[in-house]
């Protein structure tokens, strides 16, 4: 079983049905077509609030193209050392906002704590042209530990903007997950709480390759459609991500496939502690972090897992991750298997 | 009828069957999977040549990083003024060039002449730092406005490019409607005539969404490879892309759907000046320019035939572009169906 990340897992059901369907006939480009139409209205209703939609393939470029309309070429944007976008976007931050640099800080689980992050702003000191300033926070939800902001914790880091008058990004590659662990409406952890600018994600969870940019703020649409022209992001055959994306959001198939691989991911944790596994820290969404001895890491490895070692939380820890195709019954046979 | 561009039509049966195939099993991301590991291969066989191929999901993504590999932050491209680096991507070349500037220059029918290329070098006053030195060319197969360069052509403008010490790079958005019409090897008109790079289109021919950036010279692939990184256009599902270019190759597909487009563009034009429409130029892949009164083109409208104006050819021309579905007996039968 592979549990090295949820993007080695195809595309689902649905999502194929729905590329398939656009098979015959032809449609105008570049977004003009009619299902491409539909997606502003459609996310406007999962979010409870007039929303603008701007597809891209990878979820990269959803979280670089974001914040290229949040933060200035000369700006800072504070985000956890352990963020994909300071981890493992490369240089794309500052290639897509012209020079604005990633300000890392601490905190359990990946999360950036409110009062550690109101402290880490009013403690920079501002010299001017010569300093960086903060003008963005950007937060990961579910986070790259697989752990789950509350609803109260996003709120509390709105508000801390608010006081310094930041931007707040959310990354969201792994929203759905985070969503189907707190069971609120999505509008709670974004918008109503002062999230900005949300990338949205679907490519881990069941579709080909889409990840979308929901902006809270339509002032912001311009800028980020023309950065998404300009970094050859904009499909001309548009159509096929909104398609993606469409599918995905119809019958809560996103929440149902996250169900599924948070439910997997829990259905290992209890399989891995009964072999002598450890959490690094709980589990919310559909990564797990485990510590183990290397003899219980090597028997996995031959029992034919797959998995990751994650040096950064030590060098016992091991990172699983579940997806939306990940066979439970199978995780509930390890048990036998591994004896 | 839908003539307004190739982009329009859905993906074809092939690729769709590959992109389907891929969806029960789990594979690597970023490359590492069975179908990615493929690709140079398959593309070395088709050029001839040990080349590297670099997906990414669209043609001004694989134009842009291409020629980020090719041109300094400091230096210039010189293309052709309605090129489609020049006209329809923004400042993407700027962008992921860090700064290099596009210089265009002018030539019949969107092709640039060797002739007026070495002339174009040769009159270019460097005044060192101060100064934008192009460093690299940039061609367009089949160009922009239809034609197509032929085999001389291309080896001529190569020429001149390892004269002047410039990197020659090819938009090959259309790519396989070129090497459908001249019935050459890919290589004739790409790495032996000096071609550096090329994107090599599959979008607009038949694929979801790939375009395929070429590299000839495999010290470009390290910084091709983080710029595509960097720009976000690194796919995790990879296969994707994968999937759908070895479809697109597969039993010369990608030459099959050309040559279906460039028929269609023949029989567009043939049934077109039946009925009083000129060519601006003689068409050669699937577009088609032509001048027509406004009479005729209300006509057209009004049966249904969806095309779009093209002011820089003048206030009478327009362009018809055909792709790998167009229905050619329709287009045959235009003529008799207008006039009824």
């Amino acid at each position: 079983m592979n549990f090295a990340s949820d993007n080695v897992s195809p595309f689902c059901p649905e999502v194929l049905e729905a590329l398939t369907k656009e098979a015959s006939a032809n449609a105008p480009a570049y977004g003009g077509d009619e299902i491409s139409q539909k997606l502003d209205a459609a996310f406007s209703e999962l979010f409870g609030k007039e929303v603008a939609v701007i597809p891209v393939a990878t979820g990269t470029a959803a979280n670089c193209i974001s914040l290229s309309a949040l933060v200035s070429p000369y700006g800072g944007v504070v985000c956890h050392h352990e963020a994909h976008i300071n981890e493992d976007e490369s240089t794309g931050v500052a290639f897509f906002t012209g020079g604005a640099k990633l300000l890392p800080m601490d905190g359990p689980a990946a999360k950036l704590d409110a009062s550690d992050l109101d402290a880490f702003i009013a403690d920079r000191v501002d010299r001017g042209v010569h300093s960086v300033s903060p003008e963005c926070v950007a937060i990961t939800q579910a986070t790259e530990l697989g752990a789950v902001y509350s609803i109260d914790e996003v709120k509390a880091i709105g508000e801390v903007c608010r006081k310094h008058d930041l931007r707040l990004f959310m990354d969201g590659a792994r929203f759905a997950n985070a969503m189907a662990h707190l069971k609120c409406h999505p509008a709670d952890v974004t918008w109503k709480a002062g999230v900005d600018t949300i990338s949205f994600g679907a490519t881990k969870n069941g579709a080909m390759a889409v990840d979308a940019i929901v902006l809270f703020d339509s002032s912001l649409k311009s800028r980020v459609e023309q950065a998404r022209k300009r970094s050859g992001h904009l499909h001309s055959k548009h159509r096929y991500l909104a398609t993606q994306l469409l599918a995905y959001i119809t019958d809560d198939v996103w929440l149902k496939n996250a169900r599924h691989a948070n439910e997997a991911a829990q259905t290992l944790a209890e399989v891995l502690k009964s072999q002598g596994g450890e959490l690094a820290h709980p589990a919310e969404g559909n990564e797990l972090f485990i510590k183990m001895s290397p003899q219980l890491a090597n028997k996995l490895r031959d029992a034919g897992l797959m998995f990751h070692g994650w040096p950064s939380l030590g060098g016992d820890v091991y990172r699983f991750v579940a997806a939306w195709n990940t066979d439970i019954v199978q995780i509930t046979e390890l048990k036998t298997t591994l004896g | 009828m839908n003539f307004s561009s190739d982009n329009i039509t859905p993906i074809c049966p092939e690729i769709l069957a590959a992109i389907a195939a891929e969806s029960d099993a789990d594979a690597l991301p970023y490359g590492a999977d069975d179908k990615s590991g493929q690709l140079d291969e398959a593309f070395s066989t088709l050029f001839g040549i040990d080349v590297c191929v670099v997906p990414v999901a669209t043609g001004t993504a694989a134009n842009v990083i291409g020629l980020s590999g090719l041109v300094s932050p400091f230096g210039g491209v010189v293309c052709h003024h309605h090129a489609h680096i020049n006209v329809t991507e923004s400042t993407g070349v700027a962008f992921y060039g860090g700064g290099a500037k596009l210089l265009g220059m002018d030539g019949p029918s969107a092709k640039i002449e060797a002739d007026a290329l070495d002339a174009y070098l040769n009159n270019h006053v460097s005044n060192g730092m101060h100064s934008v030195d192009p460093e690299c060319v940039a061609i367009t197969q089949s160009t922009e406005f239809g034609t197509i360069y032929s085999v001389d052509e291309i080896q001529a403008i190569g020429s001149v490019c390892q004269k002047h010490d410039m990197r020659l790079f090819m938009d090959g958005a259309r790519f396989a409607n070129a090497a459908a019409a001249l019935d050459c090897h890919p290589s004739e008109i790409t790495w032996k005539a000096g071609v550096d790079a090329l994107s090599f289109g599959a979008t607009k021919n038949g694929a979801l969404a790939v375009d395929a950036i070429i590299l000839f010279d495999p010290e470009l692939r390290r910084k091709t490879e983080q710029n595509r990184k960097r720009g976000g256009h690194l796919f995790s599902k990879h296969r994707y892309l994968a999937a759908q270019l070895l479809a697109y190759l597969e039993d010369d597909l990608w030459l099959r759907n050309a040559r279906h487009a460039n028929a269609a563009a023949q029989a567009l034009a043939k049934s077109l000046s039946t009925m009083g429409a000129k060519p601006a130029f003689v068409p050669q892949g699937n577009e088609l320019f032509i001048h027509m009164t406004n009479v005729l083109a209300e006509k057209l409208r009004a049966a249904g035939i969806v095309f779009r104006p093209w002011p820089s050819l003048g206030p009478d021309a327009y362009r018809f572009v055909c792709a790998w579905n167009s229905p050619i007996e329709m287009i045959r039968a235009l003529p008799e169906t207008i006039d009824q």
